[in-house]
């Protein structure tokens, strides 16, 4: 499987009369976009916005984030099974526009209960732009508008402890915001078609040396969709072929997760550990591939069920270490650590990459923990306090749902509610210190 | 994975006081075994009974054949997920009993809506034991007999195994208890010296070799005691882990001349073949595990999508591809070979015929890339069986077949085990 992904660096995104690229600018046509996307059935219409590094802006109630990408050739399309046919990707060439970003916005809807989880900011300059990847790319806004109407949520259920709760209606507005942004992403990087990219880069994962270490990277996909099949029930692992997942294969299509582990679709598109591991294939390394697990069981038989499905394929496919994360909170971390000690056991030498959540002082960081995870990455803290200054211009509502603040003046929230702050499959800027 | 398979020869099993194993012969203290099972049994009563070869005896209503087996004293059980943690299945040492078989019977149960494929036959001697494989075993039948009360229905719609309730528990139940017995079966012999150990390792062989994969074609197995698989994803497997007891039949019946029973998966004849070939003239690199249930065009595509690459993830430059089945897994089934053959993957396929009539193809969906087919019979030829002096199962044959004990003609695909292509069975194809 050889993918050669082209690159157009975008600088710069303008509205304008005419959806083109040129001169690294990328000039986008609003009634053009809308057309493409519109009439949608749950989606009235759609506000269109540029938000760029430096700018006093503030991006809020952000859903999913996508860099724009097309199929040159290789069959099929980005986003399979979401755009198209579930037909295999990773082969061939996609055209990317590097440095930006498609965002989705949209404000809670009816009938959505909204938690934590729900708020995401990006702010593009200040303190805040260090708790953000996607305060360093040029981010196309789409703020979505939902149809009227739609079943409020019954009030029994608002007293459940269940995550993401929200009525039918609204789980298809939701589910249209992410559609539409990947539907958007793609339509923006077909513009580039037939010229010449700014550099190529091929992903080929060839014979290397069989003596150098096969390296397994072990992904929780919370809320991913894997060629548009997402599946809250499966206890089994999934082993994805790395290019397929630059390719479009995974995006997020579930469960909003605290937007600092958010693995929105970008997170994969453009994967860190995925990216280190192919740069290291060949050197000191023997990149095997990249298993899907999904964490989600609740009991410990299932749990069982598929970290050893997960540990027994890593096993098959070569691995001497595996890479696992990231590792967040709740049931997900109680597998991950069930996954690190079977690796163990099983000869596997593991790497976790995960964000902290210290609540206090002296909080252990970790919801659990088993002696094998001695190597952990730590890529920030969820309650890391963050105070953002006042900003001139807000995209995506008026609101912060956290501790409702007027989203232009200060504001104080959690590292959490930054977009990609701790994920560790994005390149972030925190890190944690053993002191 | 390193697997250690003692083995014990069984030439007869006799009902006892005590349980010993001793030059060949298993004595099974009867109401130990009956106890053992109680403890775990929701039905009103159990009862077992020995079928030997030669015998004028015919078994009835079969559900699972299981070869008696047990882990190594220590940690850990066989068929894991069910009787333990799913765990641990395919590593350390297992014992098994050569030569015999649990067999779980019953009558349909309260709520079962049930269809011919749910009779299985097993012909202890006469014509009818040339064909079935456990025709050769000693079997131990466990009957599960409910009170009497809210019967089973013969089913007239087109649903495959459609129950309530009541009736998938039942079958769970009837599942577990036969794994148990034999459990405790082997576990009569665990510390006796055995009469042959083989080990089981994908050790590294000359790099030359062409490296092979079995796409195993699940057609109603439990994967760790779990059978809400869903239907877009193949899975990889060793097949250490298939030999002990990671598969077990489900509670899905399929017709009983190609029901993948748990015995077919602990001694898989495709498995055997290619680890006895593992180093010689090829390189086993792994089982590649797919349902292709899946009902829509997308599904089938994902799913034969993601066996054909875990087949390239681990190297395979040629595959077998088993067993071929009707329906909608058919189709994915066949998806897989095509999509082998497109990108390089040489493949062989087993496959059991279906042919109603002279002149039909015998297989509901076919590509022109399948073309190295391994035909282990076909399901729809005529048999004529002799009437027996003793029936084990029930009294009536189900659907209206006719008394069990009679003179019988019926079509061989009744025979249970006839013509799975991953049994040792006796049948092949002549082409014309």
């Amino acid at each position: 499987m050889k993918l050669e992904l082209a690159s157009f660096q975008v600088d710069n995104v303008v509205l304008a009369s005419e959806t083109r690229f040129s001169g690294n600018t990328l000039y986008v046509n609003e009634a053009e976009l809308k057309d493409h996307l519109l009439p949608d059935p749950y989606i009235e219409d759609i506000r269109l916005d540029v938000a760029r590094p430096g700018e006093s802006a503030r991006i809020v109630n952000a859903i999913d984030v996508v860099e724009p990408r097309d199929k040159a050739s290789g069959g099929g399309t980005v986003f399979p099974g979401r755009l198209g046919p579930p037909t295999q990707v990773g082969s061939g060439k996609t055209n990317r526009l590097a440095g930006m970003a498609v965002v989705g916005t949209a404000e809670p809807f009816v009938g959505e209960e909204y938690w934590y989880a729900r708020e995401a900011i990006i702010d593009m300059s200040g303190t805040g732009a260090d708790f953000s990847p996607f305060s360093r790319t040029v981010n196309l806004v789409l703020h979505f508008i939902p149809r009227p109407g739609g079943q409020e949520l019954d009030p029994a259920r608002r007293k459940q402890f269940v995550v993401d709760t929200r009525t039918r209606d609204a789980e298809n507005r939701m589910k249209a915001t992410r559609k539409l942004s990947l539907k958007a992403s793609r339509f923006l990087a077909a513009k580039v078609k037939g010229m010449t990219p700014d550099h190529t880069q091929a992903y080929e994962l060839g014979p290397v040396d069989p003596t150098l270490p096969g390296v397994v990277y072990l992904c929780k996909s919370l809320s991913s969709s894997i060629y548009g099949a997402f599946s809250t029930t499966r206890k089994w692992v999934v082993p994805i072929h790395p290019n397929e997942m630059m390719d479009g294969a995974v995006v997020n299509f579930g469960f909003l997760i605290a937007a600092n582990f958010r693995d929105c679709t970008y997170a994969y598109q453009r994967n860190a550990v995925v990216e280190e591991l192919y740069s290291r294939h060949g050197v000191d390394l023997n990149f095997r591939g990249v298993l899907f697990y999904s964490a989600f069981p609740y009991t410990l038989e299932e749990k069982e069920l598929e970290a050893g499905s997960t540990v027994r394929t890593a096993k098959m496919m070569g691995a001497d270490a595996a890479i696992i994360g990231p590792l967040s909170d709740g049931h997900p971390s109680v597998e991950t650590m069930m996954i690190c000690r079977l690796c163990e056991e099983a000869g596997i030498s593991t790497a976790i990459g995960a964000g902290e959540m210290t609540a206090k002082e002296g909080d252990p960081g970790f919801t659990h923990w088993v002696p094998q995870a001695d190597a952990l990455v730590v890529a920030g803290d969820s309650h890391h306090k963050v105070a953002l200054p006042a900003v001139e211009k807000v995209i995506g509502g008026s609101r912060v749902l956290h501790g409702d603040q007027d989203a232009a003046g200060e504001v104080e929230v959690e590292a959490r509610q930054m977009l990609g702050a701790s994920n560790p499959a994005i390149p972030t800027r925190l890190f944690g210190r053993l002191y | 994975m390193h697997l250690e398979l003692a083995s014990y020869d069984v030439k007869d099993v006799v009902f006892s006081d005590a349980n010993a194993l001793v030059d060949g012969v298993l004595h099974v203290d009867r109401a130990g075994l009956l106890e053992h099972l109680a403890e775990a049994s929701p039905f009103e009563a159990l009862d077992v009974d020995i079928a030997r070869p030669g015998e004028s005896v015919r078994i009835v209503h079969a559900l699972d054949v299981v070869e008696p087996r047990a882990k190594a004293p220590g940690p850990g059980r066989v068929f894991p997920g069910i009787m333990g943690p799913p765990l641990g299945a395919g590593e350390g040492r297992t014992v098994r009993l050569r030569g015999m078989a649990v067999v779980g019977v019953a009558e349909p149960f309260a709520g079962e809506d049930h269809w011919a494929f749910r009779e299985g036959i097993i012909e202890m001697s006469g014509p009818g034991a040339d064909l079935c494989p456990f025709s050769r075993t000693v079997n131990v039948t466990v009957k599960f007999v409910q009170e009497p009360g809210r019967g089973s229905r013969e089913k007239t719609n087109f649903g495959v195994d459609n129950w309530d309730e009541d009736a998938t528990r039942a079958i769970e139940a009837s599942r577990l208890l036969t794994v148990r017995a034999a459990e405790y079966l082997a576990r009569i012999a665990r510390n006796l010296e055995p009469d042959e150990v083989s080990t089981y390792e994908l050790g590294p062989v000359d790099g030359g070799l062409p490296k092979v994969a079995y796409i195993h074609h699940n057609t109603g197995a439990a994967l760790y005691g779990w059978s809400d698989f869903t239907y877009d994803h193949a899975m990889l497997l060793h097949p250490n882990e298939i030999m002990d007891g990671a598969l077990v039949l489900s509670t899905r019946f399929v017709e009983p001349a190609i029901r993948d029973c748990t015995y077919f998966h602990q001694n898989n004849s495709i498995i055997q073949e290619l680890y006895e070939r593992h180093g010689k003239d090829l390189e086993f690199v792994g089982v590649v595990f797919f349902s292709g249930f899946g009902p829509t065009m997308e599904l089938k595509e994902t799913e034969s999508d993601s066996a054909v690459k875990l087949a390239h993830a681990v190297g395979a430059e040629a595959a077998i591809v088993s067993p071929f089945r009707s329906g909608h897994s058919g189709v994915a089934f066949m998806m897989v070979c095509q999509k082998c053959e497109r990108s390089g993957i040489r493949v062989s396929v087993g496959v059991s015929q279906l042919v109603t009539g002279a002149g039909e193809p015998g297989l509901n969906h076919w590509v022109p890339e399948a073309d190295a087919m391994v035909v282990s019979g076909n399901d729809w030829e005529m048999v004529k069986l002799p009437a027996v002096d003793r029936v084990i199962g029930g009294t009536e044959l189900l659907n209206r077949m006719g008394p069990a004990a009679a003179e019988l003609e019926i079509e061989v695909r009744r025979l249970y085990g006839l013509s799975a292509p991953m049994g040792p069975t006796k049948l092949s194809a002549g082409l014309y």
